[in-house]
């Protein structure tokens, strides 16, 4: 064991040694270090963890070492890494005392959470943080480091207000909100209250619904674009010109908003639909018996039991919903492709063209594009707070 | 099925072997050379299922590492053959756990 | 939509047919006719002109086949229009960032749900909390990283920012399903001498399969169809999934002008979605709500 330890050591140590002074440091000596680093500590702690760690550590050092000598002598590091990974698992057979349950528990809760905290970290905390400073901030672009930002306080807030594309798409985002919220939301319910009527084929006419909600937006949204709306050619204008009327240019700068937003449309309701089914499928059958035996309709029944029961539900849905118009963006760059059109225009669009402007002239503004983030996301937060407050729970009393 | 993962795995190891010198390609050599090293070993020291690990990480890398470097048969060769050799890793632990708990768990 | 496992039928009472049920219940089908044959149509349309050639389609003349059913679209789509690279793209992501995720994500869910520790409820709080972190707050800070490297492996960067999307929702689901399984097995298991990690990987997480199942199903669609961070990191022609290729075919059909072609393409990328939605719906659907749906 001794021997094949001290192997890989120096053999990552002389690897790295060599790749420094031949090609200079950069990214490629990495592994070597760290698995100097773990073969070390794997060594000390006779850790047969750290020791299949090193191994992985060592072999990445062939990949990534660019000088053939240094290379082979990552595949010879490698190879030692393995036999004293061995040699350790064999020491720890030979000395059963070393075995300690508690430490082992300790070491599974560590090593099983530290991927997923490495993850939060980097992916959520760390931006989510950058993001709330870059607004405040204006930076020449958007990889500039932290030493050329400049402080502008509140500017970059008062730019976008001050903008009249994001305006537009402020406003566009509440007409999908509201418009189209409405809309969505009452066919999922009627389609929802539809199928738990005792209607047969629930099942499929259930799973046909939520279908497009599942395939590949891109897809649909072309779909739409090139067939439903075409001008010659389009279903809805076939179907005009079946009844004599003049066919539409439903893509025209007038319309393409509520064709988007009819599209769009389509394709979510399914997934409101489900919601408010699980909803609807919780209420007692008993409730609905009581009250035919009492002489209400179905009508009334719906009213009176089935609507004010679904508030649970119903904000589930206003949240999701509100989310999903806060970050609209694909059916948006679908039915503008090149070129942003005012008509469509959504905050996302807007921070999208702010981050990584198209036209060679404007300059990329990484802080105002921050802004816009961090405004959507005090929209999605105020909205989700003071629904919780205006809709309580109706717990259905057994 | 151990000796049916072992043979899985030395043939599709020894063939990414073969294939890195068509046309020849340092860093898989030498990557492909472990992986055949490390399939012997596998076969040699049965009970060690650490080795299996490290072969099925080791195959793994050697996909992403060197994806970018490959034309497009020998990517999608490369992909067959690793995926062939984490199979015969897998077989070769299945192996060893059926007569684990065949004799532990009374 | 069939399950196609085989179950134990329940016995039904055979009703016969109430029509006068049924009748009070015709306002509710027809609606929901009217609805699914509109869906039928226009999805029936765009398979019929994925066959059909350009001409043909701009008379409108797509269910008549005159000049025969046109398989050439798909090769033409296949390969002059790279869907094949859009596609080997997006199954790589979406494979890779199924398996990863799961890697990642199970471990951690099964240590939260059964182990008392320090930051465990900070963590859980925060896994719920990233799920509803929309992806416009955390795009910009993590381009101005990856830009400013040269040499940047793109697809890496965009498999790793797929799998790191998709670990809160996992393990949040996984979680549920972690806190219904008893503790006699872990109990058993430490008598027999197993390690507690080794408990985990030989007892714990196959039985946790259906899960699994279910959620991987859920992370292929959301990587699949994933489009705005696409947009962002996998922009180029090289590296670019189904999404985003797409995309971009429509936007140099102005050019080329074909129109079989381009329709065969969108057949192309929808189609496995679509697939695994024909066989899974059942299970996806009570993934949606949560194991909420009954019957």
């Amino acid at each position: 064991m001794i021997a094949a330890s001290i192997l890989s050591i120096a053999l990552p140590l002389l690897a790295f040694v060599l790749q420094c002074v031949l090609a200079g440091f950069s990214l490629v000596c990495v592994p070597s270090l760290l698995t100097l680093v773990f073969a070390v500590i794997a060594f000390w702690r006779k850790g047969p963890v750290l020791s299949v760690v090193t191994v992985i550590l060592s072999f990445l050092q062939i990949a990534m070492l660019n000088i053939q000598l240094t290379a082979i002598l990552g595949l010879l590091s490698t190879v030692a890494a393995v036999f004293m990974m061995l040699s350790i698992e064999k020491y720890r057979d030979d000395h059963p005392e070393l075995a300690d349950p508690k430490a082992a528990t300790k070491q599974m809760i560590i090593g099983f959470i530290l991927p997923c905290a490495i993850t939060l970290l980097v992916m959520y905390a760390y931006p989510v943080v950058r993001t709330f400073l870059m607004s405040f901030f204006d930076m020449p672009n958007i990889t500039a480091p932290i030493a050329e930002w400049d402080f502008v306080g509140l500017g970059k807030y008062t730019k976008i207000f001050a903008s009249q594309s994001f305006i537009r798409s402020i406003q566009n985002m509440l007409m999908i909100w509201i418009v189209g919220g409405v809309i969505t939301l009452a066919l999922a319910l009627l389609f929802a209250v539809i199928l738990t009527s005792g209607i047969r084929f629930k099942k499929f006419f259930r799973a046909a619904i939520y279908m497009p909600n599942v395939i590949s937006a891109v897809a649909l949204a072309t779909m739409w674009i090139q067939y439903i709306f075409n001008q010659q050619y389009g279903m809805l204008n076939s179907i005009i010109k079946f009844f004599n009327g003049t066919p539409i240019n439903w893509l025209s700068t007038d319309m393409k908003f509520w064709a988007m937003l009819g599209s769009f449309i389509f394709g979510a309701v399914g997934y409101y639909m489900l919601i408010f089914i699980s909803g609807i499928e919780k209420i007692p059958a008993d409730l609905y018996e009581a009250a035919t035996i009492d002489g209400a309709s179905k009508v009334q029944q719906a009213f009176k039991i089935t609507f004010p029961l679904l508030k649970g539900v119903t904000k589930t849905n206003l949240t999701f919903w509100t989310i999903n118009t806060a970050t609209f963006y694909l059916w948006s760059k679908m039915f503008s492709p090149v070129d942003t059109e005012a008509s469509v225009i959504v905050p996302v669009m807007y921070l999208y063209d702010t981050a990584f402007p198209s036209k060679g002239n404007m300059r990329a503004d990484a802080g105002a594009a921050a802004a816009v983030g961090i405004v959507l996301a005090v929209i999605i937060l105020a909205v989700y707070l003071i629904m919780n407050k205006l809709i309580k729970d109706d717990e259905v009393e057994l | 099925m151990g000796t049916a993962g072992f043979v899985t795995a030395l043939a599709a190891s020894l063939l990414s072997l073969a294939i890195s010198f068509i046309p020849v390609q340092f860093v898989n050599i030498l990557m492909t050379l472990f992986l055949v090293f490390m399939t012997v070993m596998c076969r040699l020291l049965p009970e060690r299922s650490s080795l299996k690990g490290c072969l099925v990480g080791c195959a793994v890398l050697t996909i992403v590492f060197r994806f970018t470097y490959m034309t497009t048969l020998g990517k999608l060769l490369y992909i067959v053959l690793m995926l062939a050799v984490i199979v015969g890793a897998v077989l070769m632990q299945k192996d060893i756990n059926s007569r684990f708990t065949g004799g532990k768990k009374a | 939509m069939a399950l196609f496992k085989k179950k134990e039928k329940v016995p039904t009472i055979h009703q016969k047919i109430n029509w006068k049920k049924e009748a009070t219940l015709l306002p509710g089908y027809i609606i929901i006719l009217v609805w699914l044959v509109f869906t039928a149509a226009f999805l029936l349309w765009i398979l019929a002109a994925s066959f059909s050639t350009t001409p043909e389609i701009m008379q409108g003349q797509v269910f008549k086949f005159e000049t025969g059913v046109h398989v050439e679209n798909y090769a033409v789509a296949w390969s002059q229009q790279n869907v094949a690279r859009y596609f080997g793209n997006s199954l790589l992501y979406s494979i890779a960032g199924c398996v990863f995720t799961i890697l990642i994500a199970a471990p951690a869910s099964y240590v939260l749900s059964r182990y008392k520790f320090i930051c465990n409820k900070i963590l859980k709080s925060s896994l719920i909390i990233a799920m509803s972190v929309p992806a416009v707050m955390i795009v910009l800070p993590i381009y101005a990283i990856t830009a400013s490297w040269r040499n940047a492996p793109d697809r890496l960067i965009f498999t790793v920012l797929m799998i790191f999307f998709r670990v809160p929702y996992t393990t949040v689901f996984l979680l549920n399903f972690f806190q219904t399984l008893s503790k006699s097995y872990e109990e058993a298991a430490a008598i027999d001498g197993c390690s507690p990690a080794g408990t985990f990987w030989r007892i714990m997480f196959p039985l946790v399969q259906p899960a699994l199942v279910t959620v991987t199903i859920f992370n292929f669609l959301g990587i699949w169809n994933e489009f705005f961070m696409a947009l962002i990191f996998a922009n180029s022609q090289e590296i670019a999934p189904v999404g985003v290729g797409l995309l971009q075919i429509v936007n140099s059909m102005k050019y080329t002008g074909q129109y079989g072609a381009l329709f065969a393409a969108v057949i192309i990328v929808f189609l496995p979605t679509f697939l695994l939605y024909i066989f899974l719906s059942e299970k996806i659907i009570a993934g949606v709500t949560g194991g909420g749906v009954k019957g």
